[in-house]
């Protein structure tokens, strides 16, 4: 979708299912060095658990797998499960990613688990069980039905919130601390984290993959401070100085509303301030 | 298809607004990096705007003001602070950004936020005569110290080009470490010209 969604063919650019699929399809088809184990790495945090990884390390992608196994009551679909194998051991990586919306909570419940009762209600909470717990359905060939139990150790688990708030929602990470620490980050942090791969990953098809990434996450607004625009060449009226200051104050009587400045010719191709936007 | 002139600096306008929402939240990040949070305010950056229709000049943000404290301390003595100044009537023929260290009676931040919230005394320091009772500089730095008897005892700032930003890197050199490093020399941690008070004069980094 993310060639369809660049290109204004897609109807469901507010989708946080086609985001989260377009940005780790992406990482999917990248090495894993530098591409999902370097970006968990850039993590506040997670350096303590995910150590420095060597071009051997390998990734395994589950997307909406269900946190648990059979038929039970009020199991949570997290995003992404991600097993890294590096160097033999593995981690597993619960991705929960938002867009426009935020944790889906509900009124807390006691429900049973693990033959014990437990509330139940908060999101980033819940999946924090279901992790430490380890027992997952994910799909195999379109069907979700294929049981996948986690053999990592428990500290080599994590939960990851990636959200579109450009800094850490605190209150939403401290609903869930009782169980344990989610790991935050944003989509602003994935765009910075795959900008600065173009460097090393500048060969076909790893150069396309990060070139239609990013500029899906750009279009989205989701790229962080590259400087300040420069506004556009104006030709003054050589007699004001300044165009905005032709009309004295008070206001009233109205005479109209002033035209704009005249752009430079050299400065109308389109419109000038979207070219940054659109360029990667 | 070329955009009409009207376009193009509403669009602009846009734009612009935009670049320094990314340069804020970049410096917030950095801050926190640094162990100083903003002072309470949400995300609040002014409170200079109107919505009447009979006030069309405050439509337009004119400024925009961040405020920082030491992580954790209930009362301090200094505070950290950037301005950035979207008004044209100022010396500066640029967007300015004044960066400063103001230091002040140990209080508060709901207590000290009642002084700092009156934003004149800021705006003044971009324009000829600031209202203010002395100007010096002192180790690179620009000091303002009021006229009257005041618990905001002293700022020593600098003033910026907004466009000179480029980037993160510069955002650290220029702004960040500049309010996060006491004592150190202005001159030995800037890479972009800085500006003094009161007069367009550019120094050469």
């Amino acid at each position: 979708m993310t060639i369809a969604e660049i290109h204004g063919k897609s109807p469901l650019t507010t989708s946080e299912d086609f985001l989260t699929a377009d940005v780790f399809t992406a990482f999917r088809y990248l090495p894993a060095d530098s591409g999902i184990a370097g970006f968990l790495r850039s993590i506040e945090g997670v350096p303590n658990i995910i150590p420095a990884v060597s071009e051997r390390a390998s990734a395994e992608f589950f997307f909406w797998p269900l946190g648990c196994v059979g038929q039970l009551e009020r199991a949570r679909e997290p995003d992404v499960l991600v097993e890294l194998d590096i160097d033999g051991t593995l981690y597993h990586i619960v991705v929960e990613a938002k867009y426009l919306s935020g944790p889906s909570d509900y009124e807390t419940v006691e429900i049973e688990r693990d033959e014990e009762i437990v509330q139940w209600g908060n999101q980033l909470a819940d999946q924090l069980r279901e992790l430490g717990r380890g027992e997952y359905t994910v799909y195999q060939q379109g069907t979700r039905d294929m049981p996948k139990m986690l053999t990592s150790r428990r500290e080599n688990r994590l939960l990851l919130y990636l959200t579109a708030h450009p800094l850490k929602p605190v209150a939403e990470m401290a609903r869930a601390r009782a169980l344990g620490r989610p790991h935050w980050t944003s989509w602003y942090d994935v765009y910075d984290y795959l900008a600065g791969q173009q460097e090393h990953l500048n060969a076909f098809p790893y150069n396309r993959i990060l070139e239609d990434v990013l500029t899906l996450l750009r279009l989205k607004g989701f790229s962080s401070f590259e400087g300040v625009a420069w506004p556009p060449q104006l030709e003054l009226d050589e007699n004001s100085g300044s165009f905005w200051l032709g009309r004295s104050k008070p206001l009233p009587p109205f005479y109209g509303i002033r035209q704009p400045p005249v752009i430079a010719l050299s400065v109308k191709n389109g419109s000038f301030w979207k070219e940054q936007e659109n360029r990667i | 298809m070329t955009e009409s002139d009207y376009k193009q600096v509403t669009g602009y306008i846009d734009r612009l607004h935009a670049d320094i929402g990314k340069l804020i939240v970049l410096v917030e990040r950095l801050m926190e990096e640094e162990g100083f949070v903003p002072f309470p305010s949400g995300t609040r950056i002014s409170w200079d705007l109107s919505n009447s229709y009979l006030d069309p000049d405050r439509w337009r943000i004119s400024y925009i003001v961040r405020f920082f404290a030491p992580a954790g301390e209930e009362d301090f003595a200094t505070s950290l602070m950037y301005f950035i100044l979207l008004e044209t009537k100022t010396v500066f023929p640029f967007p300015a950004m004044l960066c400063a260290r103001i230091d002040h009676a140990r209080l508060p931040e709901v207590e000290l936020s009642k002084h700092l919230s009156n934003v004149a005394p800021l705006v003044s320091l971009a324009q000829e005569k600031p209202h203010w009772g002395t100007i010096r500089q002192e180790g690179g730095w620009n000091m303002a110290e009021p006229a009257e008897e005041t618990p905001l005892h002293r700022l020593q700032g600098y003033f910026l080009n907004l466009f000179d930003l480029a980037d993160r890197r510069q955002v650290v050199d220029n702004v960040v470490m500049p309010l996060t490093t006491a004592g150190a020399h202005l001159d030995e941690l800037l890479t972009v010209p800085s500006y003094g008070f009161g007069t367009y004069k550019e120094e050469i980094v």
